[in-house]
């Protein structure tokens, strides 16, 4: 006789013995291995969406590289050159004063009457010939001029 | 103690092979597979008494879970829900043959009439047959929860809710149907009239 224990006992598994078939098992294994493949794979309807996304990506490169290459070929807009202060215009100018100051500084007056007549005596280009005080007051304007 | 920790291992096992498995593991389909077929093949014939229907329901149950299982989320035991999804489908399968039976479309085969087919997939042994006869005499109610619980390994309450009844219940249909079983298989028939319910309770 057997008791309610015992039912419980036999209907939890241990005798009640199932042998499997294994043609059909190996099928269904295959079967269900296909549709994990399936599942795994990505939505097909996604694929749409992530390929114009990836479009207009690639669109978006394109025109951000068109207007780096206009940019970079026109060059940036330069800078307004700042006004610069007022600048010896003549080299004959330019080399009177440095080169009279020069002279005053090495042997006074005379050699700036010397300095004075080799300098138009080499350029021999300005036929009005300046008074040495002419010289001299243009002389202390430049010095005052590059001392600022 | 020795059995909780067993148990806490299995469902640790569990909940690593479905992490596995969403991410799309091969090995860890075939250890569910492996770990539960069995289990799942014997509910279904208890339940059903029809191996062929048994071996339908258990193969559409892991296609099922399989196809769903990237969006699967397992919050208790995995046998438990693999044994719930058995039922339910061995209960819609009954509904639809009750239909035919209505329309005359086809004949039922129970477990012991059937010969070895080619393609058999579940080859029962003696004593289960025996089990699964003895469980088609029982309501379906009673079997079910029988089944669920001793072959399930469900909790009562698991059980009722699949149900949907009270506990109280699931606990008479469960001893009703043990007392109906013990008679059968010790080849005595008794009737489970209300008044063996109303004193189990």
């Amino acid at each position: 006789m057997r008791s309610e224990q015992d039912i419980e006992r036999s209907f939890k598994q241990a005798n009640l013995q199932v042998t499997i078939g294994a043609e059909r098992d190996g099928r269904i294994l295959d079967e269900l291995v296909e549709v994990q493949c399936k599942s795994a794979s990505p939505h097909p309807a996604l694929r749409p969406a992530s390929r114009s996304w990836a479009l207009s990506l690639a669109a978006v490169v394109a025109v951000v590289i068109v207007i780096a290459l206009l940019v970079s070929r026109n060059g940036p807009p330069e800078p307004e050159p700042a006004p610069s202060r007022p600048q010896i215009v003549s080299r004959i100018e330019l080399a009177t004063a440095i080169s009279l100051e020069k002279a005053f500084r090495q042997g006074g007056i005379e050699a700036v009457e010397k300095q004075y007549k080799e300098t138009f005596g080499a350029f021999r280009a300005d036929a009005k010939t300046p008074s040495v005080d002419e010289l001299l007051t243009h002389l202390e304007n430049e010095i005052t001029d590059l001392k600022r | 103690m020795a059995i909780g920790i067993r148990r806490l291992g299995v469902v640790l096992e569990d909940r690593y092979l479905v992490w596995r498995l969403k991410q799309g593991s091969r090995d860890a389909l075939c250890r569910i597979y492996g770990k539960y077929r069995d289990d799942l093949l014997r509910l279904a014939v208890s339940l059903s008494n029809e191996t062929t229907l048994a071996e339908d329901v258990v193969q559409d149950v892991f296609v099922a879970f399989i196809g769903d299982a990237p969006q699967f989320r397992l919050t208790g035991s995995l046998k438990s829900y693999l044994a719930t999804c058995v039922a339910n489908r061995v209960r819609n399968a009954n509904r639809d043959r009750r239909r035919r039976e209505q329309v005359g479309l086809d004949e039922i085969q129970s477990v012991a009439s059937e010969s070895v087919r080619p393609d058999q997939w579940a080859i029962c042994s003696e004593e289960l047959e025996r089990a699964a006869r003895a469980m088609a005499l029982l309501s379906y109610e009673q079997r079910e929860v029988i089944a669920l619980r001793l072959q399930g390994a469900l909790k009562f309450r698991q059980i009722a809710e699949l149900q949907g009844v009270p506990i109280k219940t699931v606990l008479s249909r469960y001893r009703c149907g043990l007392g109906k079983l013990r008679s059968l298989l010790n080849g005595e028939v008794i009737r489970c009239d209300r008044s063996e319910i109303s004193r189990s309770l």
